[in-house]
């Protein structure tokens, strides 16, 4: 049965990522407590269960690095070698190595192989330097001499077994081995030996007492005969006799190369030069003029391409699918008593109606929470687990003493999340360890501990998902800020900001305070970027910072992009959804409330706050009903601190939305995010605040 | 009726494979993904005519659960196979002596393992 085993790829790379992960997390907690015998056992096993797979799948080159890996690790968790730092590194070095292969046999790229081999030396090295207790394994124990050999004609073979007593407490069956016999050949006689078995009184019936000669008409080598008693060879006592034994040797496959050298039809020197001469396809087909060079460069890119593409997958718990599959089947049952109730309907059963909506109802957005939570994984195991290691690479770089507090682990967010989500918040991470904490002598001068601390903490609030950075370095530099934007142009001097409009300076483009660009930080990305990343994701970043105690950075991130809750308001005669998360309030206002300011537009009084308000019927030349504030409705929506009020005729209510996607389908209007459907089938767009915000602002610099 | 074979593995990807092959040969397979799991499903009366079990698992390996299986009343008779990737001889020593039937040394193909079935499992 020949069985195609590349369905299982994925599922080893799959599998293989999180044994990686598992030994990351593991040798770095293993630095912390380096006599811990269970977490040794469990990075063992890790590396023991990637070695196996990947010999199943041929991944050579990523079996002999786990290989040799895992000899260091059977090594420490034997106690002949003790857990060092070097130890450590070597092997968080090995396993960088190993994440390259597991990527490179996952994508078909080439890699460095001079690197592989020169950490694998360093694995040897370091293994070979450790005492060794005589041969950790004896050697097999060798084949009966009679199974050396074997005649391939037809002979009769003699063969006395008396097995170990235990034979059926190994879950082993005699028959079974005749059986087996049978099958090389034909039985000409089978002898039972009872001479061992005892008087009945002392028999257990569990144990075997019987010896047994078998004589084999057969034309297979001893050797094959003698594999048959593989399995009981260990403590039975086994003999073959070969009525006719003929050394000769067995013809396997051979190459036409190595053939030709036997045969002395030429040399092996010969068969060599006459292989290098093979060429690839494609410079054969250059050479003869058949295809151009640039055409096979392109075959080739394509050919890449393809091997890439991989399929995003996610594992899900059996257990939330076997919670959904019950749910489908409660909606099927409310479906059919609907349909029930619909075939023979009468004005008096409409109690009951309701009743079975409002079930429909109950199981529809059950069905949908759980179809959504399929999406939901935890925030510790996907995006935070990258960062243990990564802070201790950028201590040891940095020579700070950097120790990095997690929390919040276990907060769930959506998968396409937790993917943007990884690039912004290493950024911060690196800016707090490179930027934010201070060297060990800086720390003791100002009077705190050597050692930094930096928290991760991810927790929900209603509807969003903080996650937060925080560190108790030496917080930003007011002043510093400052000077930056005035030398940059962004702001004018004597202009009076507050703190939290001084720190938001520094997510505006190309603006560094750091004096030197060190490994760690200043590589191009700045802190716009992350802000940028985590806007487009519908999310806001906020600083809070005190000099000399620290800053914490936090971002607010919706728990998913599919669906949002939406307040409907109503604008003419169209409807509009505008995310809840930006709503502050809605306000009927007076006469004396408004104001028309020159370069600023049309602004309103909010508690003493002037926030610049945008008539929607305007931005989407549609007939209001109303166009006179004070019989209409503003609702004050906020997007980065700034605060805006929208005009709109009437709130018609609040639900939560499914968002579909304008752009896929048509194109991107400014001021707009996407669309959704609404209870009675009517098409509502969704507001996109922000770009609405800026809409506001470019009004008044038009205007002025 | 077809016959029934207990796969205990920890590794996802290796139970797959394993099932799917036996599946191919006409087997029912139950899996379980470590030795514990796989005694709750013995005592929780599965009958497997076969065991096929990893050596290296989280919460009780396959040696434990050799030694476990061959003290159950309802199944000390049946085969165990154990899955090694060491070829050395003590692990298989150790399996032996704790009752394993015979052993299936990774990595292998799927016709190999067939085989190594066809040795301990009438037809």
């Amino acid at each position: 049965m020949a069985v195609d085993l590349s369905h299982f790829q994925e599922s080893f790379f799959e599998e293989s990522a999180e044994h990686v992960e598992t030994m990351e997390t593991g040798l770095l907690e293993l630095e912390q407590r380096p006599t811990d015998l269970d977490l040794l056992n469990r990075i063992f096993r890790a590396a023991h269960s990637i070695k196996g797979n990947a010999g199943m799948f041929n991944f050579t080159a990523i079996g002999g690095l786990t290989h040799k890996m895992e000899n260091i690790l059977d090594k420490l968790r034997n106690s002949q070698m003790l857990v060092t730092k070097n130890i450590i590194d070597l092997l968080l070095q090995a396993l960088d190595g190993l994440k390259t292969l597991l990527d490179v046999a996952h994508s078909g790229d080439a890699y460095d192989e001079a690197g592989i081999r020169v950490i694998e030396e360093k694995l040897v090295a370091c293994c070979e330097a450790a005492p060794v207790d005589g041969p950790s394994s004896p050697a097999e124990t060798p084949l009966a001499p009679a199974a050396e050999s074997g005649p391939p004609t037809s002979r009769i073979v003699t063969i006395f077994w008396k097995p170990l007593v235990e034979l059926f407490q190994r879950g082993l069956d005699p028959a079974q081995i005749f059986r087996e016999l049978e099958g090389f050949g034909v039985l000409k006689e089978l002898r039972v030996d009872a001479g061992a078995l005892p008087p009945l009184s002392d028999l257990d019936a569990e144990c075997c007492y019987l010896a047994w000669t078998v004589l084999l008409e057969t034309d297979k080598p001893v050797k094959d005969l003698d594999a048959v008693f593989d399995f009981v060879r260990d403590g039975s006592e086994l003999t073959f006799t070969d009525s006719e034994a003929h050394p000769t040797e067995e013809e396997g496959y051979k190459t036409i190369g190595e053939i030709l050298v036997d045969e002395g039809a030429a040399s092996p020197a010969q068969i060599e030069t006459a292989l290098e001469k093979q060429k690839p396809l494609g410079q054969i087909l250059v050479e003869e003029k058949a295809v151009s060079p640039q055409q096979v460069n392109q075959a080739l890119t394509k050919q890449q391409q393809m091997k890439k593409s991989e399929t995003a997958s996610i594992r899900v718990d059996t257990e939330k699918i076997d919670k959904l599959i019950n749910l489908v089947g409660e909606l099927v049952i409310t479906q059919s008593m609907i349909t029930d109730l619909g075939e023979k309907f009468t004005m008096n059963q409409l109690p009951v109606l309701q009743e079975r909506i409002i079930q429909l109802e109950r199981n529809t957005r059950e069905l949908q929470e759980r179809v959504m939570s399929i999406r939901m994984v935890p925030i510790g195991a996907t995006a935070f687990n990258r960062f243990p290691r990564l802070v201790r690479d950028l201590a040891s770089k940095s020579g700070k003493k950097i120790q990095l507090v997690m929390s919040g682990e276990d907060t769930e967010l959506d998968k396409t999340l937790i993917e943007a989500i990884g690039d912004p918040l290493t950024h911060l991470v690196r800016n707090s360890a490179d930027h934010g904490l201070e060297g060990p002598e800086e720390r003791t001068a100002a009077g705190k501990l050597e050692l930094g601390t930096i928290r991760l903490n991810a927790l929900h609030d209603g509807g969003n998902i903080c996650i937060s950075v925080e560190d108790d370095g030496r917080g930003l530099n007011k002043q510093k800020i400052l000077n930056k934007a005035i030398e940059k142009g962004l702001i004018t001097e004597g202009e009076s900001l507050t703190d939290e409009e001084v720190w938001l300076l520094i997510f505006r483009p190309g603006f560094s305070t750091a004096d030197t660009i060190t490994d760690i930080s200043g590589r191009g990305v700045g802190m716009d970027v992350v802000k940028r990343n985590i806007e487009a994701l519908g999310g806001s970043v906020a600083i809070q910072s005190v000099e000399g105690k620290g800053s914490k950075l936090t971002l607010k991130l919706p728990l998913t992009l599919a669906i949002i809750d939406g307040m409907t308001v109503r604008v003419a005669q169209e409807n509009y959804i505008i995310p809840l998360i930006s709503v502050t309030e809605s306000i009927r206002p007076k006469h004396t409330d408004l104001q028309t300011v020159v370069g600023k537009g049309e602004v309103f009084n909010l508690r003493g706050e002037w926030v610049p308000m945008v008539r929607l019927y305007d931005v989407f030349g549609v007939q209001p009903e109303f166009t006179d504030p004070a019989e209409a409705l503003l609702v004050i929506v906020e997007s980065e601190g700034k605060r805006v009020a929208l005009f709109v005729d009437e709130l018609t209510g609040q639900q939560q939305v499914v968002i579909k996607s304008l752009e896929q389908n048509f194109q991107k209007i400014e001021g707009i995010s996407g669309a959704t459907i609404l209870g009675d089938g009517q098409v509502a767009l969704i507001l996109d605040v922000p770009s609405l915000v800026k809409l506001s602002r470019m009004a008044k610099i038009e205007a002025a | 009726m077809g016959k029934t074979v207990l796969v205990v593995d920890d590794s996802v990807s290796m139970r797959q494979m394993v099932t799917f092959t036996l599946k191919g040969a006409g087997f029912d397979v139950v899996e379980a993904g470590d030795g514990q799991e796989a005694v709750e499903k013995l005592n929780g009366g599965a009958k497997p005519n076969l065991v096929i079990t990893d050596l290296n698992m989280p919460n009780m390996d396959g040696i434990s659960l050799i030694k476990a299986i061959r003290g159950m009343a309802a199944h000390k008779f049946t085969p165990v196979l154990m899955l090694t990737t060491e070829s050395a001889a003590d692990k298989k020593k150790e399996g032996q002596s704790a009752g394993a039937t015979g052993w299936i040394v990774k990595p292998f193909n799927p016709d190999q393992m067939l085989a190594t079935i066809g040795k301990v499992l009438p037809a």
